[in-house]
């Protein structure tokens, strides 16, 4: 299968006046064609950083310091901004956790979802408005002709998401970025916004990198998970195994510390200690100082990434590396 | 003495809301809830938003003015006297949603945490201090972050300090507003379990508001399911979750997701947005995303009935 | 009773859980200083004019109301660095006299306007309603006025004196700090903490005291800071035009008003007490905009080291 999007090696830094935080190092994963990959982690583990690296929008004082993001096979880190800006909403579209501040409120909706169309498909205005409206009516907003001459305040939550997602669609991307999209709203939005993106998914065959830290969203829309933690990739595989059987200690405590509605938990498992400081990350295997399993071996180095069953990595030193090849997603 | 901390009745908060050029109209915020809470027992409150959960927490409170209903804290009734409104601030506190804003950042720890005793006038100079070192130690933090502020700590050390601010003066009741939402998902779980073991070693009574059904079943004994200012299913935790009965609580359990890929639920997807409480829908306010809607439903508002033991519901498919 | 060992080491346990954390902080501060060169200037300026302030009548070579008719309309020389004005006296040694009134006036003007008006910004910021509405009306009244016209009319129905033109100040002055503190207390009390305070049970007063006005006061130590310069020039104008400090005073504005009519003969008269006024509001600007950097939050964390 071909890949959309292989992150190879990614490494960013940000560089302050505290002194550089290493904020991802070495991370590698693949996005195949028409499947979603889920982001998961927690508040800086760099799940954001990454998405924007993809679309080369590290705000400064970051940079990618090493690596490559291949796109379809081109390494996006070598194109020119201008190139870029072609890329970016037209092959790679990203839709963000806040709909309010993403959406100009100053525009109507109909030009804001128009624009996309005009800049990347030279379409005249009035077609360009005529695929506005068609692209709001498959996002299910009814009434669509009358609303895209609305503008973004008088729109609720859920339909503000619905429209950034129309405006993403606009050029049909291969690869959607969506950075916690659903954070923001109620549940039952959030179920109706997740059957859409499961409908476009099926429709047009899009890849979609999901990033988020609810587990159950991701249980619900992805094929693949990958987690995250402090800047490195600590699991990846298909979303029953890593939801189900975890192998990485960090997947498990993240699955045992969360409450579900369907059972009542006891106490709750506490990953104690705090997120590291990523300025001096631990030695060895990050996730080392909180980790419950851990051997005098993850204090020293960091542990490879190694393919436990076709398709699942773990990067742990209880799982040591068996063969000479190593890799990230490598069918 | 009574077995209720506190019991909450008819209560009802209408906003005005004056747009231009129109006559003035009325956001039924909270429109007539019962309730009430044993003592060391916890009531979850869930709903969307625009549900009136905050409000009804507010009202509760007395620090929004309810329009109607009667409060009874601890068997006596809430009258107005000032004297009766400070004994209920000594006796209740709030935990709030964002703990970055609930704490003054430009007082230290200690000021913060101090704060209950001084406007009460408990416990003065050394007494105080080992007061708060007591209570910080109590949430897990230490003398060291005694003089230090509030940005120098992370989400989860800050919502610890808040608890510990609302245990000063040993209060009876404690209203948790979304505590743990705006955490991460590790740090949630030990606010979690600390609130979980002070309730059992304080015999605090909590009131819990949250959107995060998970939340709401783990720490509840009762929950309240809200709909656009009343309340329309109200029982234990097994019944609401397990037996739920109303189809908007039936709704909104099925688009919980849940982290487990293999269970296949039959979705409930609910047509339309959550509605404004501005003009709520005639009738049953839920008619018109009821997958089980029936015409009395447009027309007639349902009862709050008992309809299985200790589980009310307001919906006419149990009238 | 407590041993001396124990008060000893709490002692020492409470000091360094409350000096190393603001280490940090301070070594952050000096940092953005260092990086402003002219923050730097600023401070120079306004340390050595206060100096000179409040040490003026002991470095003065001469006695300030020393005349010396033989010795009139001298120009600078090194017997008398800025010459000397009509009736004798050494112009350097007026200068150096007369700083005090300056920052005297500055401080004390600033020390009752912005008090009183941060309080009744809070008042109608927090309270709204018709608090507000009366609070700002009373400041919209008073901003009404061309400013200099209000205190020029105010020092003449005081009468002419330096104590008055403080006093007329005061009264221009304090209606921009209500209102800068209004703006703040409205954003301010929108706050969980002040939700918060209420829940306890904490007065209205304890609110304000303790709570709105600590956190409004930051845009207003920065504004402060930079109209201190403005105050001294108004001061020192208004005593240019007379209503201020009256002969034989050294007051700034007077030596300039003084030395007018000589300007063609003997422009060391006029000169230097307008650039020594020129220098020190420029310290106070420039003081005032690294100030202004240091407070800002957002500046302090995205620093970027190359």
């Amino acid at each position: 299968m071909e890949a959309v999007l292989e992150v190879r090696d990614l490494k960013v830094q940000f560089f302050t006046y505290g002194g550089v935080v290493q904020a991802l190092d070495s991370v590698s994963f693949k996005v195949n064609e028409g499947e979603t990959l889920g982001l998961v982690g927690e508040t800086g583990c760099g799940k954001s950083v990454t998405a924007l690296s993809t679309l080369r929008l590290v705000p400064p004082p970051g940079r990618i310091v090493e690596g490559g993001i291949f796109l379809k096979g081109e390494n996006l880190l070598e194109k020119t901004e201008g190139e870029m800006r072609k890329i970016r909403g037209c092959t790679i579209a990203m839709i963000f956790q806040d709909p309010t501040s993403s959406l100009n409120p100053l525009f109507t909706v109909g030009y804001q979802i128009a624009e996309p169309f005009i800049y990347h498909q030279d379409l005249k205005k009035k077609e360009a408005q005529k695929s506005a409206v068609q692209l709001l009516e498959s996002m299910h907003i009814p009434d669509a002709e009358r609303r895209a001459k609305n503008y973004p305040h008088e729109f609720s939550g859920g339909m503000r998401q619905r429209i950034m997602v129309a405006m993403a669609l606009a050029c049909n991307p291969s690869l959607l970025i969506a950075d916690e999209p659903t954070t923001n709203l109620d549940v039952t939005i959030q179920a109706q916004l997740l059957e859409l993106m499961k409908e476009i998914q099926r429709k047009h065959h899009t890849s979609i990198l999901w990033i988020s830290h609810n587990l159950g969203v991701v249980a619900e829309m992805c094929d693949r998970v990958a987690v995250m933690y402090a800047g490195n990739i600590v699991e990846i595989g298909d979303v029953k195994t890593i939801l189900c059987e975890p192998a990485h200690p960090y997947t498990r405590m993240l699955k045992e510390c969360v409450p579900t509605a369907n059972q009542k938990k006891g106490e709750l498992t506490v990953i104690p200690g705090n997120v590291p400081n990523l300025i001096s990350p631990p030695t060895g295997c990050r996730f080392n100082p909180r980790c419950r399993e851990t051997i005098d071996l993850c204090r020293r180095e960091k542990p490879e990434m190694v393919e436990l069953e076709p398709g699942h990595f773990v990067s742990c030193w209880k799982y040591p590396r068996k063969s000479e090849k190593t890799g990230s997603g490598d069918d | 003495m009574t077995d209720r901390m506190i019991e909450v009745t008819g209560l009802k908060k209408y906003f005005q809301v004056r747009q231009f050029l129109k006559k003035p109209s009325y956001v039924h915020a909270v429109d007539n809830v019962d309730f009430f809470i044993d003592k060391g027992q916890t009531l979850g409150i869930a709903g969307e938003s625009g549900c009136g959960k905050t409000t009804l927490a507010r009202c509760t409170l007395q620090l929004i003015k309810p329009d109607a209903g009667s409060i009874k804290f601890d068997g006596k009734p809430m009258g107005s006297k000032r004297r009766d409104l400070k004994e209920f601030r000594r006796r209740t506190a709030l935990v709030f949603q964002d703990p970055s804003s609930s704490l003054d950042p430009r007082m230290t720890i200690a000021d913060v945490v101090g704060e209950p005793l001084a406007i009460n006038g408990i416990a003065h100079g050394e007494e105080r201090e080992a007061r708060i070192l007591e209570l910080l130690k109590s949430v897990g933090l230490e003398l060291d972050h005694m003089y230090r502020y509030p940005h120098e700590f992370s989400g989860g050390q800050k919502q610890r300090i808040a608890i510990a601010r609302a245990l000063a003066v040993n209060p009876g009741l404690v209203l948790l507003d979304e505590p743990t939402s705006a955490l991460d998902v590790s740090v949630q779980a030990q606010v979690l379990n600390l609130l979980d073991n002070l309730q059992k070693n304080l015999g605090l009574t909590y009131m819990l508001i949250s959107h995060d059904l998970n939340t709401v079943r783990h720490i509840s004994h009762r929950i309240a399911i809200m709909y656009l200012g009343k309340i329309v299913e109200y029982g234990s935790d097994t019944a609401v979750f397990e037996s739920a009965m109303h189809p908007y609580t039936r709704a909104l359990l099925s688009a919980n997701p849940l982290p487990d890929p293999t269970v296949k639920k039959a979705r409930i997807i609910l047509k339309g947005d959550v509605p404004s409480p501005i003009n709520p829908p005639p009738g049953c306010r839920f008619h018109p995303r009821c997958p089980s809607r029936m015409p009395i439903c447009e027309k007639e508002d349902p009862k709050y009935l008992e309809v299985e033991k200790e589980h009310f519901v307001a919906c006419h498919l149990y009238d | 009773m407590r041993s001396i060992q124990e008060i000893l080491s709490s002692t020492y346990r409470i000091w360094r859980a409350r000096i190393k954390p603001r280490l940090k902080e301070l070594r952050l501060s000096l940092y953005i200083v260092r990086k402003s060169p002219l923050a730097l200037i600023g401070l120079g300026i306004i340390t050595a004019f206060l100096v000179i302030a409040v040490l003026g009548d002991f470095l003065a070579p001469y006695k300030p109301l020393a005349v010396d008719i033989t010795n009139r309309l001298q120009p600078p020389s090194v017997q008398h660095f800025f010459g000397t004005d009509e009736f004798g006296r050494d112009v350097f040694s007026r200068l150096l006299s007369g700083a005090k009134y300056s920052i005297q006036t500055g401080v004390v003007v600033l020390a009752i306007a912005i008090p009183l008006g941060s309080i009744l910004g809070a008042i109608a910021g927090y309270f709204g309603g018709k608090y507000d509405e009366v609070i700002m009306r009373i400041t919209d009244v008073f901003l009404a006025f061309p400013s200099l016209i209000l205190a020029m009319a105010v020092s003449a129905a005081l009468g002419p004196s330096l104590q008055n033109v403080m006093l007329s100040l005061i009264v221009v002055w304090w209606p921009a700090y209500a209102r800068l503190v209004r703006g703040q207390a409205l954003s301010v009390r929108e706050n969980a903490y002040i939700e918060a305070a209420r829940s306890m049970g904490a007065s209205r007063v304890r609110i304000i005291f303790q709570h709105i006005l600590p956190n409004s006061i930051s845009p207003v130590i920065v504004r402060a800071t930079l109209e201190m310069g403005m105050v001294i020039i108004w001061a020192a104008g208004l005593s240019f035009l007379g209503f201020g400090a009256q002969p034989p005073s050294p007051e700034w504005g007077r030596l300039i008003t003084e030395g007018r009519i000589y300007i063609f003969q003997a422009w060391w008269i006029t000169a230097f007490p307008g650039l020594a006024i020129l220098l020190v509001v420029l310290g106070f600007n420039l003081l005032g905009d690294g100030l202004r950097d240091i407070l800002d939050p957002k500046l302090r964390r995205v620093i970027e080291v190359r």
